[in-house]
């Protein structure tokens, strides 16, 4: 057979193409309401009802506010990128869209990069919202560098849950990524003391938390304001990168194995 | 192109967003005191301070100057070629007065460094007193308060003020009189205190101490005018308030809430020339008004105060027994006696919950003005007026011949009595002090291991220090207490024995064990590194507490815990036991109270992590 190999792409051209993909990822996104309500909304909802409501009861003004704030920043961050690439990805892959990227002339790198993006566009305006409404009604207040780190660590700690998200899609069908995401997203946030402060916890559970990347990342920006467990910043650091390690190999494996027969 | 607007844009906004957002108030406290602290006083301890205004006691002085001269302030010509310390334009007032402590520990420190340079105390156990009276003569300098006090009060057996855990000698009838006050004064005391209330012997009375009866209380006030001492009465209602200014007392050292000041009583005590101390700090933490959160959270304060401090004031005796109005009411009844002429005097009843040395002091002027005084008159209270009604030498005011204790503010109090708490710098006996916000903070040595004991072969403790038995004995309590190693513990392996009881003698019971880190109490451990405490505990089933003991603190700070007979890990996080500076632990314990008078336990495998 005469297959013509296409003539390798540009610099320019694959940023135009990530550029692409990415308007067109987050156009689509946007058109399912189901999706981007329930994720902007949940968050900031729970921060309210207990970062803000409980931190009104009592104690010092702002520490249960900011304490949540970081939290409930690590709990909206990491739900989109689960889901854009849990739920779409296994939708793609059973649809046939996956397989047709794959054959099309564009670096399948890009697909990739637009969720990743797309994913983190979410995750800014969670944290943001979350940012003012602390700010405005939980009386948190930080020094300006702390504020940007916890921005910063929030959002690119969202790369891990990407990979896990990916393998989620790539492993299981569209009826059934929604499910398996939240069975893991759920129950990670709240044993990693996403919703209520991990020292409430018997010592075992809060031993057993450090199985969980959500954990290390809430523990990493909770120990920008101070109010970590105490252990090094690079052990959770190191665990967020051997979970994106992972995943991404067993993604990479999945990915490989697809059907593309579709 | 147009994608490209559209990040930039975006990346300005968010950077806008993050500008907005609230920082820490960082007040302006340290950078007007610590930071440019130039007053240099000549080594000579002869100087001029110029370029400020000063409050004598009695009156202003606008642009004067103050002349120091051997820990006395001194007529300006008899320094000859003086070294001129600039004031920088500060206000200058007498170093302040507190009219009403109790006082031991580091009670005259704590005063001192918030520019309360003497202290009337209302009675304090002897031994303290004596060893700081001969002191305060001294024109050296010093990083204490001076104390003056009335050493043991007088009351009844079983009266307010035996409960304290040190026996007192107790009045038990008029004829006693003349030869209890004779004994007080041979003691040392300044003068005489008593305790009095008027409703002790009536059927209903619901509080639990006796009291003296009236004859004891003026043949006590007759015996005291007799031996030229001052006799100042506690009493905390109106009856009270009347049978003492009846019987002649010169001052009363608390105002009262509850019952509004009947005319008669105001009239007899102007006619007497009686004057009170309200005491308006104690009242207010009785009714529960939250001055001490407020001091806490917002006060020029904030920012600087100790961890024992926030402790000693960050909640209220919040009685559940006095009426709603009650506050309100002692507020009135000073201001009523204020407007009568009476003279009233500042005093806090520090370090009574709710309150602490100095800082309280600070809140009873802005309480005092509350109750109509203007803030100089509040600013006498606290200096000219004690000076002119106890014998504390030159003491409360600046003119010549008076000791050189002042402090200079950075704004004036005439505009706001709450600019006192504007401090810049504290002098005592002509050379400065370290104010609460200099104060160095006490860092002690920091452990490598968080390993306290696992008791394989004996009581050693890894992290260092030393296990002990700690009872209520050294408040004259009669609990007891042993330690021993076993070597059956919770994992079959050594462990610490407690064996004890609780005794009833002390009010406040506790029995056993502690680890003392040092022998000396301004030593201590740092273990700020740690966020909580591990140890398996077994024994008698019921509540216990764990207890941190603190160079800074008297009393230690504790949590409770409960034990049962299963043996069973306890874990405590160090943020969940208020007011300790862990940069300075002195010792750890775990202790029986009242509620298990029998009782053991064993203690295992503690660690800090």
């Amino acid at each position: 057979m005469n297959t013509s190999q296409p003539s390798p792409l540009s610099l320019f051209q694959r940023w135009d193409i990530l550029r692409l993909e990415t308007q067109t990822e987050l156009t689509k996104t946007l058109r399912t309401p189901g999706f981007v309500i329930p994720s902007l909304a949940f968050p900031v909802m729970f921060y309210v009802f207990f970062g803000l409501l409980f931190n009104a009861m009592g104690g010092q003004p702002g520490h249960g506010a900011k304490y949540m704030m970081a939290t409930y920043a690590v709990f909206g961050a990491i739900g989109p990128a689960l889901f854009s690439f849990g739920a779409d990805v296994a939708t793609d892959k059973d649809k046939g869209i996956l397989s047709l990227k794959r054959v099309s002339p564009m670096p399948i790198s890009s697909y990739f990069a637009a969720r990743i993006i797309t994913a983190m566009l979410f995750a800014l305006v969670i944290i943001l919202s979350l940012f003012a409404l602390g700010a405005a009604f939980g009386s948190v207040a930080m020094t300006r560098g702390q504020w940007i780190a916890t921005l910063i660590i929030v959002l690119f700690g969202t790369l891990p849950f990407c990979a896990i998200g990916l393998f989620i899609g790539l492993s299981v069908s569209a009826k059934a990524a929604p499910a398996v995401v939240n069975l893991i997203y759920l129950p990670m946030a709240f044993l990693s003391g996403l919703w209520v402060p991990i020292q409430l916890f018997p010592s075992t559970l809060e031993l057993a938390a450090n199985i969980f990347p959500a954990y290390h990342l809430a523990q990493l920006a909770l120990a920008i304001q101070g109010n970590d467990l105490g252990a090094p910043w690079y052990l959770h650091a190191g665990a967020l990168a051997a979970f994106t390690v992972v995943f991404l190999g067993l993604s990479v494996k999945r990915f490989n194995a697809i059907d593309n027969r579709h | 192109m147009r994608f490209s607007i559209i990040v930039i844009a975006g990346l300005a906004l968010i950077g806008l967003f993050i500008s907005v957002l609230p920082t820490p108030d960082v007040t302006t406290q340290p950078e007007e005191n610590g930071e440019v602290n130039d007053l240099t006083i000549p080594a000579s301890g002869s100087y001029l301070l110029t370029n400020i205004t000063v409050f004598d006691g009695q009156q202003w002085h606008e642009e004067a100057g103050l002349a120091i001269q051997n820990g006395r302030v001194v007529s300006p010509t008899s320094l000859s070629d003086p070294t001129i310390v600039d004031g920088q334009g500060g206000f200058v007032i007498p170093g302040l007065i507190d009219s009403h402590t109790h006082s031991w520990g580091k009670a005259l420190h704590q005063s001192l460094q918030f520019g309360v340079t003497t202290t009337l105390d209302m009675f304090t156990d002897n031994r303290f007193f004596l060893a700081k009276k001969s002191r305060r003569s001294a024109l050296t300098a010093t990083e204490e308060a001076d104390l003056f006090s009335s050493g043991v009060l007088v009351t009844s057996a079983g009266g307010h003020g035996t409960e304290y855990g040190i026996t007192i000698p107790t009045i038990a009838s008029p004829d006693q009189a003349h030869d209890f006050v004779a004994e007080r004064l041979a003691e040392g005391s300044d003068y005489i205190k008593i305790v009095y209330d008027a409703a002790a012997d009536q059927a209903g009375h619901k509080g639990r101490f006796t009291s003296i009866d009236y004859d004891t209380l003026a043949a006590v006030i007759r015996a005291a005018h007799a031996q030229e001492a001052l006799a100042v009465v506690h009493v905390m209602d109106l009856t009270s308030a009347e049978h003492a200014a009846r019987a002649g007392a010169d001052g009363l050292v608390h105002t009262f809430g509850g019952t509004p000041a009947s005319d008669e009583l105001i009239a007899l005590m102007k006619s007497q020339d009686m004057f009170v101390i309200p005491t308006l700090s104690i009242l207010a933490s009785l009714a529960g008004e939250g001055r001490g959160q407020a001091l806490i959270r917002d006060s020029v304060f904030s920012t600087h105060l100790a961890a024992d401090v926030k402790h000693a004031i960050a909640n209220d005796i919040a009685s559940d027994r006095v009426a709603e109005d009650y506050f309100a009411v002692a507020i009135e009844n000073t201001r009523r006696m204020q407007e009568a002429g009476i003279a009233v005097l500042a005093g806090t009843d520090a370090p009574n919950q709710g309150t602490a040395h100095g800082v309280s002091l600070h809140d009873e002027l802005a309480l005092l003005v509350d109750s109509g005084l203007s803030p100089t008159d509040a600013l006498a209270a606290a200096t000219y007026l004690p000076y002119l009604r106890f014998a504390v030498g030159e003491r409360g005011h600046l003119r010549s011949g008076a000791r050189a204790d002042f402090i200079v503010l950075n704004e004036d109090p005439r505009e706001d009595i709450r600019h006192t708490q504007h401090i810049r710098w504290i002098v005592k006996n002509g050379s400065q002090v370290a104010a609460y916000f200099e104060s160095q903070k006490v860092t002690g040595e920091t452990p490598t291991s968080g390993l306290v004991s696992q008791f394989t072969k004996d009581l050693t403790s890894q992290l260092g220090g030393q296990f002990v038995v700690s009872t209520d004995q050294m408040m004259q309590g009669n609990s007891t207490a042993e330690i021993t190693h076993i070597s059956q513990g919770c994992d079959n392996s050594g462990a610490l024995a407690v064996n004890g009881t609780v005794g009833k003698q002390f009010p406040y019971p506790w029995s056993g064990v502690f680890l003392m880190f040092s022998e000396s109490i301004d030593g201590g451990y740092n273990l700020s590194n740690f966020k909580r405490i591990v140890f398996d505990v077994a024994g008698t089933d019921g509540e216990f507490r764990f207890m941190v003991l603190t160079s800074q603190t008297g009393r230690p700070s504790e949590v409770s815990f409960s034990i049962t007979g299963q043996c069973r890990q306890v874990s405590i996080n160090l943020s969940d036991i208020s007011g300790v500076d862990w940069a300075s632990v002195t010792g750890i314990g775990w202790a029986a109270g009242k509620a298990t008078p029998d009782f053991n336990f064993t203690l295992d495998n503690i660690y800090f992590e």
